[in-house]
């Protein structure tokens, strides 16, 4: 595994080895503790196999004195580039379903819950409370969706963007002025449609909310 | 225990050393034209103001401007301010002594004017807008992992991760995690010291313009450059033409000058164009170029993409139409609107300790 102590900037060109393992996506949110409490018993160090997977994380959306931040955790889902590298993609695949995730021992895609870390719970595998809310299917439409979005809105590579970038320079950025004001821009489209979402009864029912990608400037999903 | 460390924390970042927070508002309540003078230039983070703008400072080394619509980076030479004057100045002399001469000469020579105020004033609206508009800058403390601990980072977000890519030959892409902002870094963004911010599609932090140039603002310095070469050619020839048509030299002064301040004020924006288009044909920002150059091949590092690249589309004008034409998107991080008291974004957490080589 790279680490940051040894430079991959180095100077020292490293010859192409294609027997290297290809590399796999997997959820870089994640990460393992082996200081924890098993349920039932006392706070202990575990081996490596049996290392708790950090799957939730603080709600960095609500103030750290807050109730709501008590109350409600954070799952992340992360940006994928196998499909391109030119605007933000985030993974279709509930934690837990990624090619290289931590799978639970018996193979099932279920959260279960093992240990405590930090008075929160969590399992050994990458799977997250989420699958709980959502079914895999639907987690899928939502982010498909969103991704759409953030196509219509990042995609350099066609000619609406080209010839306004022209008009945009070839008028003082008063284009630019202009279009914002009479043509609503896809990643705003995108901020009504997680507001309608969080209203929807699927969201409410489940007591579920999807965070703005504005607000978590399109770095993760949650 | 770890509930009491989350008290402790909780404690103890507004008032860590590290933490860059605003000494205590006085009791009496500001005048109105004290606001008045802080929207317009707010260089200090206000506990009680709920606009980005006016908590930014506490974060990200900016000071912002007509309630945040404008910014420069605090703490560095005003260099910009130098530059300003430089393109301002020519365009003056210009318009006093050469412009009315130039358009009496007819046949042509009155488009060789407007062209030149025209571009000119292209070169002074992109150079305002790569100076004082957002590069991209990202949020932080995004994907903070522990909050107990001192919000500590577990050892894999010190790792660099590496990606399958889009690259049709299986190139990949690495993430990495910055300890500053506590956020996972898409590819190309990259964390800037003198702005204290992680900027996307991070270019370089240009010291004439005192910005960085990033993903939001990379269009408007080409354009400035590009803008600014045309404008300089356009006053060499109408005043050479002035100087030829001269029967004396000692009339034609201020011509003459301004050749020989255009001609050198040529010199580098034409280098540093002909550079970004060689460095976009061939998909690499001017940090890659950087990281990537053994000081013998400069050159030919500039004309060829590296071997890792995996943004490389294979066709130069796709490349440069992915860079050039890179989309603005919204800004994610926008000093116009306004939060709610403890938002994340704009409190300093405390460093995380730091590994030491061995």
């Amino acid at each position: 595994m790279n680490s940051a102590l040894t430079s991959s900037n180095s100077k020292h060109v490293v010859p192409d080895d294609s027997d290297q393992p290809k590399a796999l996506f997997f959820n870089y949110h994640e990460f393992s503790v082996t200081d924890y409490a098993e349920i039932g018993k006392e706070c202990s160090e575990h081996e490596e196999e049996l290392a708790l997977c950090i799957t939730h994380f603080p709600n960095t959306y609500a103030p750290l004195d807050s109730i709501r931040f008590k109350q409600t955790r954070i799952v992340r889902i992360p940006r994928r580039y196998e499909d391109n590298l030119d605007w933000p993609v985030f993974c279709t695949l509930l934690p837990g379903h990624e090619p290289a995730a931590l799978v639970n021992q018996d193979g099932s895609l279920q959260f279960v819950p093992y240990g405590f870390y930090e008075n929160q719970i969590y399992g050994l595998s990458s799977v997250s409370p989420l699958s709980s809310y959502l079914s895999p299917e639907e987690f899928k439409d939502i982010v498909e969706t969103v991704n759409m979005y953030l196509r219509q809105g990042y995609d350099p590579n066609t000619w609406r963007n080209i010839i306004s970038a022209t008009f945009d320079v070839l008028t003082f950025n008063l284009w630019n002025c202009l279009m914002i004001r009479l043509v609503s821009s896809p990643l705003l489209k995108l901020e009504n449609y997680v507001e309608t979402l969080n209203k929807s009864k699927l969201f409410k029912n489940k007591n579920i909310r999807l965070i703005s990608p504005r607000r978590s400037g399109f770095l993760s999903v949650c | 225990m770890s509930e009491r460390n989350l008290q402790e924390g909780h404690h103890r970042s507004p008032t860590n050393g590290e933490c860059k927070v605003p000494t205590q508002e006085p009791n009496a309540q500001p005048s109105w034209w004290r606001d008045c003078l802080y929207w317009l230039v707010t260089f200090e983070a206000r506990e009680t103001r709920k606009s980005n703008y006016s908590s930014m400072p506490k974060v990200v080394n900016y000071n912002f401007f007509l309630g945040g619509r404008l910014r420069a980076v605090s703490g560095t030479e005003p260099l910009s301010l130098f530059v300003l004057i430089a393109l301002l100045a020519p365009m003056v002399l210009y318009s006093i002594f050469e412009a009315q001469a130039l358009w009496r000469l007819g046949r042509g020579h009155g488009a060789l004017v407007i062209l030149f105020y025209y571009f000119w004033a292209i070169c002074l609206v992109s150079f305002i807008k790569t100076a004082t508009s957002d590069p991209g800058v990202l949020p932080r403390n995004v994907h903070v992992p522990i909050v107990g601990e001192e919000f500590q980072l577990p050892r894999s977000y010190y790792n660099i991760i590496t990606l399958p890519s889009a690259h049709p030959e299986g190139k990949t892409v690495d993430v990495k995690y910055c300890a500053t902002c506590r956020i996972w870094r898409p590819p190309r963004a990259s964390h800037c010291s003198t702005c204290e911010a992680c900027v996307l599609t991070h270019d370089h932090h240009c010291t004439w313009v005192n910005n960085c140039i990033g993903q939001r603002n990379y269009r408007y310095f080409l354009t400035f450059l590009a803008s600014c070469c045309l404008a300089t050619t356009l006053c060499i020839v109408g005043c050479g033409i002035r100087v030829a048509q001269a029967t004396r030299p000692d009339r034609v002064v201020v011509a003459i000058l301004l050749i020989i301040y255009c001609a050198l004020g040529l010199c580098y924006p034409l280098l540093l164009l002909v550079y970004h288009m060689f460095l976009t044909s061939t998909q690499q920002t001017t940090r890659e170029y950087l990281k990537h150059v053994p000081s013998k091949t400069a050159i030919r590092q500039a004309l060829s993409s590296p071997n890792a690249n995996p943004f490389e589309k294979g066709n130069r004008i796709k490349n440069m139409i992915s860079l050039i034409c890179q989309r603005r998107g919204v800004s994610v991080m926008s000093a116009r609107e306004s939060h709610s008291a403890g938002d994340w974004r704009f409190v300093s957490l405390p460093q995380p300790h730091s590994f030491e080589k061995v």
